[in-house]
């Protein structure tokens, strides 16, 4: 069982918004994750990032993998 | 101990999310696989590699069929802007928003009108509902 970091999308419709979250993989799609580590809001120029970095520093030490996009993030924010 | 929060502001993040904004505008318009594929990409962040395994076809295929579907998107934007539209709307139904609540705080402090109070809630809620639907 692979535990996944990735964005979900959450908000209305023409409002994306994003929660960073850590799920279990198998269940892309059913709004179950296990923990929130922050956000994504592409609407504000440029996008804002709020994630909580101890958390996702904790979570890949456990081994789990973030999504591409994901990575890019905890790049910028100096945890990979 | 509370963990840290940490903001950031990112430039440019790897996937391109407007496309998530235009999905919402013409997804109804691209055929049916065009529309889940990008709904999976964008909106669930699958990589592309997730998205081949789970429809049994191959990487290259659902790149092909992501790039063509944006592509698409691009070009229904450029002729309608109804994103764009959208956009300056929103701005201005928040400015409206602001100036209404204004005149309630101004019309507490000072005018203390029933109508007055009244109007600016319904000019409120109008703007509200507007920017919602």
């Amino acid at each position: 069982m692979a535990v996944k970091i990735r964005l979900r999308r959450m908000g209305a419709k023409k409002a994306p918004f994003y929660r960073i979250v850590v799920a279990d993989s198998r269940y892309p799609r059913d709004g179950r994750f296990i923990e929130e580590i922050g956000y994504v809001d592409p609407l504000k120029d440029p996008a804002e990032v709020k994630l909580d970095t101890e958390k996702a520093r904790q979570w890949l030490q456990n081994g789990a993998q973030p999504t591409d996009t994901v990575k890019d993030i905890l790049k910028r924010q100096g945890v990979l | 101990m509370a963990a840290e929060l940490l903001s950031w502001k990112v430039s440019v993040l790897a996937k391109d999310f407007s496309i998530a904004l235009l999905l919402d505008f013409y997804g109804e318009l691209l055929t049916e696989k065009q529309h889940e594929f990008l709904e999976y990409y964008y909106n669930e962040d699958l990589s592309l590699a997730e998205i081949a395994s789970n429809e049994g076809i191959t990487r290259q295929g659902v790149r092909d069929a992501i790039k063509r579907a944006e592509s698409a998107l691009c070009n229904m934007e450029e002729r309608l802007q109804l994103a764009a539209r959208f956009g300056d709307m929103k701005a201005g139904l928040e400015d409206i928003m602001r100036s209404a609540e204004e005149v309630h705080e101004q019309n507490k402090r000072c005018g203390l009108s029933r109508e007055i109070n009244e109007a600016a809630a319904r000019i409120s809620a109008t703007a509200e509902r507007l920017i919602h639907a």
